[in-house]
């Protein structure tokens, strides 16, 4: 099984990177920049070895948006062929792909993801979303059809499956956390997601540090009370 | 739950207190249930944040890489409508942008709605000890919570009603609350108050609370007295003059 999904994934990915040189080609030769695609070519090369296991581990961990998107464009393709394989949908395998991409981000912040020798991260965040998937198929059987051989017995990954956060669970605290007005929900983001610091917050918004601060404050107050009067 | 203490608890969740200070704050959790459950509460409160940023930035990365493709290829025959859905919305903005023009140049109420904005609120800061409930308010205020700054502010001004800081706050926090009729109370306080140093700022905050509220007689005497001196509202007070004489 394992042995398939490289090869889709291999072929998936010399594709892929076909069409863009083809795109590229035609756009040079278009614009007569002949310069233009040496240099495009030079930093897609650049940008493709640039990032390592590592890289991409440590990018996670600190919230980094542009490692968030490789890894969506190098994944996602691979988990929608799957879902969409086994009676899924476009929205489907959407929605199991970003649970699956939060899955992996927690379980690095938490510790309970390891890199480990020669099994790429690629390879996990693929394999535990197909698991959700068949788990979640597994108990709407009466909505999709399940061939008995084609479910895999989660091994290794299903632990992964227990903290696993649904769309559905998100929703709640989605919409709570809307009705925070968009400064709040905008101080909050910085502070806790992109760890803009204090002083960085107060100059994004115009503000003086403790009136920053004193804002940051009050909106941890308001959706708290928020989440706790809807609990 | 005071700031010190929540402060405390996000640098013992973000691992920032030294091994002294940790220990301690463990030991305090240990015995007090309380604190423990809301450190506990405070730390699922910032991972849900984190985790919700996360799920929009997916989102977004989703609607640039995976969307348009997904447009293209199901409706190629579309492009053809492109010119007439520009005209098309071209035609609506200018018949949008007649209809508000229209708007603006007669009723009273519009002419409000397009010169409101809220006044700028004080500094507010942490080390605000003299009058915690004053900044409060002013906190609220600024995040656009009218209401929740009223509810600080009112006692306040039934234990000083004569203060000219709070009948101007109060005023035009009820003017941005859709009640013209006590923001007209509170700012004609202020107006009449020679010294004060919002008086000018009342003034044209008055002027607006009697559009909105329809007493037009007012409002021109009030806009004609600010057109006539220097201030920051001059230019303002005489083009809404020129609109509510025109009709």
């Amino acid at each position: 099984m394992l042995l398939v999904d490289r090869n889709t994934d291999y072929y998936y990915f010399i594709y892929f990177q076909l069409s863009i040189v083809r795109f590229q080609l035609v756009y040079a030769y278009i614009s007569q920049f002949d310069e233009l695609l040496t240099v495009i070519m030079a930093a897609r090369i650049a940008r493709l070895s640039t990032y390592t296991d590592q890289s991409l581990y440590r990018g996670l961990l600190n919230n980094e948006a542009d490692v968030f998107e490789h890894i969506y464009i190098e994944n996602f393709p691979a988990v929608r062929q799957q879902v969409q394989r086994y009676g899924g949908s476009e929205d489907d395998a959407k929605d199991i792909f970003q649970e699956g991409m939060i899955a992996l981000w927690n379980n690095i912040r938490s510790g309970a993801y390891q890199l480990r020798e020669g099994v790429k991260m690629s390879t996990y965040l693929v394999q535990i979303c197909k698991l959700r998937w068949m788990d979640k198929m597994k108990k709407a059987s009466h909505r999709y059809e399940v061939k008995q051989e084609d479910y895999v017995e989660p091994e290794a990954e299903a632990d992964v499956l227990i903290n696993w956060i649904d769309q559905e669970e998100q929703q709640q605290f989605q919409q709570q956390f809307a009705q925070l007005g968009e400064r709040c929900q905008d101080l909050l983001k910085r502070f806790y997601f992109l760890k803009e610091t204090m002083q960085e917050i107060a100059a994004a918004l115009g503000i003086g540090d403790a009136t920053a601060k004193n804002e940051k404050y009050r909106c941890m107050q308001r959706l708290k009370k928020i989440v706790l009067t809807q609990a | 739950m005071d700031e010190k203490l929540i402060e405390k608890m996000e640098d013992y969740i973000h691992g920032n207190l030294s091994v002294a200070e940790r220990e301690q704050f463990e030991t305090e959790m240990a015995t007090d249930e309380q604190l423990r459950q809301e450190v506990e509460l405070h730390r699922q409160l910032i991972s849900s944040v984190e985790t919700e940023s996360l799920r929009q930035l997916l989102d977004q990365i989703h609607e640039k890489n995976f969307e348009a493709e997904t447009k293209i290829v199901a409706m190629p025959r579309r492009r053809s409508y492109f010119p007439m859905a520009i005209a098309a919305s071209v035609a609506l903005l200018i018949l949008a942008g007649w209809w508000v023009f229209n708007l603006q140049t007669s009723s009273p109420e519009s002419v409000y709605a397009a010169y409101f904005t809220p006044a700028e609120g004080l500094p507010t800061t942490l080390g605000y000890s003299t009058n915690t409930d004053f900044a409060e308010g002013m906190v609220s205020y600024k995040l656009e919570e009218y209401a929740e700054a009223l509810e600080y502010w009112q006692p306040l001004l039934e234990a000083d009603p004569t203060n000219d800081t709070l009948n101007y706050y109060v005023g035009v926090t009820s003017l941005a609350d859709e009640q013209s009729d006590s923001a007209i109370d509170y700012l004609t306080t202020v107006v009449n108050s020679e010294q004060s140093s919002f008086r000018t700022s009342a003034q044209w905050y008055l002027a607006l609370s009697y559009l909105k509220s329809d007493q037009r007689e007012q409002a021109k005497s009030l806009l004609k007295d600010l057109a006539n001196r220097d201030n920051p509202y001059q230019s303002q007070s005489s083009e809404i003059l020129q609109k509510i004489e025109d009709r």
